[in-house]
């Protein structure tokens, strides 16, 4: 993922509220926070909460952490207290990266102390310290793993890792699954701390070179207006901003939309997406988000219990097959396959 | 929906709350809808993504324009600043 990193030609643009930060300035910034994370004390392989709003600090503190080799948590943002207290227990957490935005953010500097700072532009990032993180039983294996939360549309809450290969082929797999071209405008209004949004959002992003238009408020009139301004190739939206952007969009006789908008999480209706092609001229299309369809690790101990992953999907199916004969085995040994509209080999 | 006519603050009110209500019922969400409670998911427990439903919903039913400020993630702490924005656009 460095390596994708480090020859990406895009941008994130931040024009909502701030301005647009071209990658090689990002890079240099990440550098930068990578030195600033290894003086603060973070070791490779920790895991560290990566709890930020959608600005260029995201990315930045993301590869940074990565360079310096430990393993961001992406944590949204707006967390209440006690349940990133629970979550800090449960991984032995000690550090948390943290960016004060008004209404958005409210982890009271008090509730942890600073122990350092970051400044990407006019965007500041706190280091704050959990000083009563023990560590945890079962390490997470590995440095520059990504550990994500799902949103449990289809079953509990659950975390998961992600390798920099997975990271890579998930990416993969949402630009071919939303046909994305080099040098596009992708704009997420989702927390990109959310794995649909870091997925199909960033990744994609970087993996094609394009320009990653994001904003701090998950605001629909706000989307309205840019993208009369500046009209996306692809839009990403988690289904009530998608019937928002229709109720509130379609009345305006200059709507403009993105090429393609699409949506994970919870269905919608098939008449409200043809309401939204008919207003729009744009199709409303699904997409399964990463965490619903890219081997999901739901237990990272090699002895803890088994955990399933959710309830059953359409159109997606698992089963335990021989090789020779490609029958299913039921119980045994075999090839593991998988079947989806929307999944990566491997 | 409202009309561009005198509505007393409790008729508003009245009407936020029972949508609020039928939003929190939907999302199993438990309690009442008191106006004075946090919206937040300390208080009556709308996220990012219900509070959007509930503006949403607001702007609908009641026919008041919530302008672009409103919106977002955090714009109200509790269903009485929705009460005083819609009495002041009415």
């Amino acid at each position: 993922m460095i390596d994708r990193w480090r020859a990406w030609e895009g941008a994130v643009d931040c024009s909502y509220s701030g301005r647009l930060w071209p990658a090689a300035e990002l890079r240099d910034l990440a550098d930068d926070a990578a030195e600033t994370f290894a003086s603060l004390g973070m070791q490779p392989g920790e895991p560290i909460v990566l709890m930020l709003t959608n600005t260029a600090a995201f990315p930045v503190c993301l590869t940074g952490l990565l360079k310096a080799g430990c393993n961001p948590f992406l944590t949204f943002a707006g967390t209440p207290k006690p349940v990133l207290d629970r979550l800090l227990g449960e991984f032995g957490i000690r550090h948390i990266l943290h960016d004060f935005i008004p209404d958005i953010t409210h982890l009271a500097t008090d509730a942890y102390p600073e122990i350092g700072g970051l400044g990407v532009g006019s965007i500041m990032v706190s280091v704050l310290e959990n000083s009563a993180a023990t560590v945890p039983a079962d390490p997470i294996p590995g440095q520059g793993v990504i550990l994500l939360q799902t949103s449990g549309t289809y079953g509990a809450p659950r975390y998961c890792l992600r390798d920099q290969e997975a990271v890579i082929a998930e990416g993969r797999n949402y630009v071919d699954s939303i046909d994305l071209y080099d040098r596009a405008r992708v704009t997420v209004t989702t927390p990109l701390t959310h794995s649909f949004a870091y997925g199909s959002g960033l990744i994609a992003s970087i993996l094609t070179h394009s320009t990653l238009a994001i904003d701090t408020a998950f605001n629909p009139k706000r989307v309205l207006r840019l993208e009369k301004q500046t009209p996306s190739d692809i839009l990403a939206v988690v289904p009530p901003m998608a019937k928002a952007l229709l109720q509130l969009g379609r009345s305006d006789p200059n709507r403009k939309m993105a090429r393609a908008v699409f949506y994970a999480g919870s269905p919608i209706d098939s008449a409200v997406a043809d309401e939204f092609q008919t207003a729009f001229g744009t199709p409303l299309f699904t997409i399964l988000g990463t965490t619903e369809t890219g081997g999901i690790c739901t237990s990272y101990s090699p002895v803890g219990p088994l955990n399933g992953v959710g309830r059953p999907m359409r159109h997606v199916g698992i089963s335990l097959r021989n090789q020779d004969s490609y029958s299913d085995l039921g119980d045994g040994i075999g090839e593991l396959h998988v079947r989806s509209p929307s999944i990566m080999q491997g | 929906m409202f009309g561009r006519r005198n509505i007393d603050s409790e008729a508003i009110a009245g009407k936020i709350r029972d949508i609020a209500a039928r939003l929190m019922k939907e999302r199993g969400l438990a309690g009442e809808p008191d106006l004075n409670a946090p919206l937040a998911e300390d208080g009556l427990g709308f996220d990012s993504m219900s509070r959007l439903d509930l503006l949403s919903a607001v702007e609908k039913e009641t026919g008041v324009s919530i302008p672009e400020q409103y919106w977002g993630t955090r714009p109200f702490k509790d269903l009485a600043g929705i009460v005083k924005l819609v009495a002041k656009r009415v």
